[in-house]
């Protein structure tokens, strides 16, 4: 009588499939937290070359253009108005401006002394979307004016006159 | 149905589900590794940006710190410290000091960086932050000054000093360590605000005048025309004592005056004369051509001479009586009249008086004005008397009876009276001119310091000098920094009118230098904000001053150029003034000048040297000079800039590292 006992017993079934199951969990939840660090490197990422490129624009601004305006705060929020083709063309640097996960912030621009300004930039964004929780991105920069010496004033002082008037008297 | 052999051991399934697991576990693994690196890589970015841009924080408010502090005299030196200020130090160092570098860390230490961190909303995080070193040096190659002090150094190297910033800074984020090491060079400068030594001092002074070389000419004429008055009034004494002991004729020599119309020759002279000068033409071939190269007047008292003494040109003896004040109004002017002691060529003239009236310096236009009038009134007069001579000499005729001694007597007394009045006039405008030049004069000046100086005037110190191209770039210098202390430096091409009613800032403005050509720069007024407090100083070949009020230490490198009476406060220096006629008649020079007492910047001396030829720095040197004088400032461009990413580069010396980084 031939035997009957080939293909996947049941049990076998049933056994890797628990198997399967212990083990899924800890790769599963390994992949969700590459998946998350993956994410949150990059929001870093974009975070700082974000802040960078808006420190930049505005550390470009001339002092008398500057001057004019402070204090003053520049919104990051939306894609730039020069970056609209760029966002056309790449999605996901729209939606890290747009939407639910979008990155906000602000740029603060004050003096805090003659000839000294304080750049200060903190950009927000949320862990996930509807999420309380978010993580934040700060720089602080200082710029002072390359010509405040030359716009000093000090006095002049009448040296040997002073002299040559004492020593007549 | 099944034959009841159950099958042994384990089917494959299980352990191909459980390799497939494994491999997915370690994939899952290593992508965990992977992007725990790309995170930790992230973090590390971004942490690095906020550590470079605090290290550059740090750097910025050093910059600002030092030029708060190097231009405020009366900034209060550090706690705990015996050092001066760093506007004292750093002047010193950079005339005389004898350190290359500077150490001015303590003085910019980022402490408002500091302070904003600690009371920032995310000051948890930038407490993870930490300035590991920080240091401000400045570099002091060679010293910016160091031609004001040896104007015999030739080798004079300017617009090297520069300030060297090194900050290192590290962050900490649980086990992550973040470092960042920014090196900054900037160039700095200083200008030095008036006129060097001596002539910061000076009210007026005319460095190279062609007067000094033209004047011992015009002296020496003068002499002879004295001399050649006192053989006269020696010859009318001769004739005179001749005529009254009785005897018959006289011989004249007519070269004792030789100035006016020469004798007329006429009668028996004309016949002496034709046979002297066939004689002479026996003997000398060439006497008529030698004859033609003489002017009308030469020509006339040379052939006067050939005959005078000859019986035609005798005269008669005329009656002594009506003689005897012949010579009494003919003027006799001692030898030692005209002061002919003069400064040499390469005199300076100068004044240091508060206040100096400009037109008691044109020498030549005095000479022109006062004296070239006088010349023609002496040479009228030695006219008048050889037409009253010439008629006497050439007859034989009793001149009483004929009346001639009577017009003699009369053209005599007016000729003497003449002659007496402008030669008198002509020696005393040229003794005023000659004691006013033996006051306001250095001999020997020009030749040993003027080239010196035109040097340094040509090389200010450059890195704070401010290119200006038109007219429009000036306006924006102005509307930029309304306060400008430092050195504007016109380059163009076109003439430019300064009209800064008020200025405010210690200035130098210069007109870079046209081997032709060069632009005017109209000075229509230049009043300053404040006078203790601002300056200004005008460096320019080719400067028109419109004769309004002028607040400045002027150097005027080639032509000055009066259109009104100026009013200067300050100094006047011009390096060359032309003679009369080589130059516009607004090159007169009018108006007045009244000394600025800060145009004054301290006292001339040379560094002690020790026994081994080193430089010795004393503490009261620097006592008489006026470091205020001296203003500092920061060139605008970055000259290197280095970032160091690794911890390992601590200890690297900032020279060695990187590649330049504007």
């Amino acid at each position: 009588m031939r035997s009957s006992v080939r293909g996947i017993a049941m049990l076998e079934v049933m056994a890797a499939a628990v198997i399967g199951a212990l083990m899924a969990m800890p790769v599963i939840t390994l992949l969700f937290t590459t998946t998350h660090e993956s994410m949150v490197s990059e929001d870093y990422m974009f975070a700082e070359a974000l802040g960078q490129r808006y420190l930049a624009e505005a550390m470009g601004i001339s002092w008398e253009d500057l001057a004019e305006q402070l204090p003053l705060t520049i919104p990051i929020e939306g894609v730039p108005v020069e970056d609209k083709v760029l966002a056309a063309l790449r999605k996901e640097y729209a939606r890290n401006l747009q939407g639910d996960l979008a990155f906000k912030g602000k740029l603060d621009i004050r003096k805090i002394k003659p000839g000294l300004l304080l750049y200060e930039l903190s950009i927000a964004w949320p862990v996930r979307p509807g999420s309380r929780s978010v993580r934040h991105y700060a720089l602080v920069r200082l710029r002072s004016r390359h010509d405040i010496a030359i716009s000093t004033n000090f006095t002049l002082p009448v040296m040997h006159l002073e002299e040559n008037e004492k020593g007549k008297k | 149905m099944t034959d009841g052999r159950g099958r042994r051991g384990i089917g494959v399934v299980l352990p191909v589900v459980m390799m497939l697991f494994f491999i997915l576990l370690l994939g899952a693994v290593a992508q965990l590794f992977h992007t725990g690196s790309a995170l930790t890589q992230a973090t590390r970015d971004a942490g690095g940006a906020v550590a470079e841009q605090l290290a550059e924080s740090a750097i910025e408010e050093a910059l600002w710190h030092f030029q708060e502090l190097v231009n405020d005299p009366s900034a209060e030196a550090l706690a705990h410290s015996n050092r001066e200020n760093l506007f004292n130090r750093v002047r010193k160092a950079l005339i005389v000091g004898e350190k290359d570098v500077l150490d001015i860390t303590d003085e910019c230490a980022p402490v408002i960086l500091k302070a904003h961190l600690s009371k920032s909303e995310h000051s948890p995080f930038y407490r993870h932050l930490e300035i590991e070193s920080f240091s401000v040096k400045l570099r002091i190659p060679c010293r910016g000054a160091t031609e004001r002090i040896d104007t015999d150094n030739d080798s004079v190297c300017l617009g090297e000093q520069f300030i060297d910033i090194d900050c290192a800074v590290s962050l900490k984020l649980r086990d992550i360590v973040i470092w960042r090491r920014v090196c900054v060079r900037r160039r700095y400068g200083m200008a030095f605000i008036s006129n060097y030594k001596p002539f910061d001092q000076l009210t007026f002074a005319i460095l190279q005048s062609d007067f000094l070389a033209e004047y011992p000419d015009v002296l020496q004429k003068t002499s002879e025309i004295i001399d050649n008055v006192n053989r006269a009034s020696w010859f009318l004494g001769n004739f005179r004592s001749q005529l009254l002991s009785g005897q018959p004729r006289i011989n004249l020599q007519p070269s004792f005056i030789p100035i006016g119309k020469p004798p007329e020759i006429t009668g028996e002279a004309r016949s002496d004369l034709n046979e002297e000068m066939d004689r002479l033409r026996r003997r000398n071939p060439d006497f008529d051509q030698q004859l033609a190269r003489m002017d009308e007047e030469q020509e006339g008292w040379y052939l006067w001479s050939l005959v005078a003494g000859k019986p035609s040109t005798r005269i008669n003896r005329p009656r002594p009586d009506n003689w005897v004040s012949f010579q009494q109004e003919w003027p006799f002017i001692p030898s030692n009249a005209l002061v002919v002691d003069i400064p040499t060529a390469d005199s300076v003239i100068f004044s240091v008086d508060r206040k100096v009236n400009l037109e008691d310096f044109d020498y030549d236009k005095i000479l022109v004005e006062v004296y070239k009038p006088l010349l023609e009134r002496i040479k009228h007069a030695a006219e008048i008397y050889n037409d009253a001579v010439a008629p006497l000499l050439g007859t034989n005729d009793d001149p009483v009876s004929t009346g001639q001694v009577r017009r003699l007597e009369y053209n005599h007394k007016r000729a003497g009276r003449e002659l007496s009045e402008a030669l008198t006039e002509a020696i005393k405008a040229l003794n005023d001119i000659s004691g006013h030049l033996k006051k306001h004069s250095r001999a020997g000046f020009t030749t040993s310091v003027l080239g010196a100086y035109l040097r340094e005037c040509s090389s200010r110190i450059r890195p704070i000098a401010y290119h200006i191209n038109t007219k429009d770039d000036l306006k924006r210098l102005r509307e930029r920094l309304p306060t400008f202390n430092g050195h504007a430096s016109y380059h163009g091409k076109e003439d430019l009118h300064l009209n800064f009613n008020p200025w405010s800032g210690k200035t130098i403005f210069s007109c870079a230098y046209h081997h032709e050509g060069a632009p005017r720069i109209i000075v229509d007024s230049i009043v300053m904000a404040s006078k203790s407090r601002d300056f200004f100083v005008l460096n320019a070949q080719n400067i028109h001053l419109r004769g309004d009020d002028v607040e400045a230490s002027i150097f005027a490198a080639d032509r000055v150029h009066f259109r009104g009476d100026v009013s200067i406060y300050g100094n006047l220096l011009i390096s060359h003034l032309r003679l009369r006629q080589d130059r516009d008649r607004d090159e007169d020079l009018k108006g007045t000048v009244l000394f600025n007492p800060r145009c004054y910047s301290g006292v001339y001396w040379k560094r002690p040297l020790d026994k081994k030829g080193k430089t010795r720095v004393s503490r009261n040197m620097f006592e008489k000079v006026s470091l205020n004088h001296y203003t500092v400032g920061l060139l605008p461009r970055g000259m290197k800039r280095v970032i160091f990413r690794s911890a390992a580069a601590a200890g690297q010396p900032f020279d060695e590292a990187g590649e330049a980084d504007n």
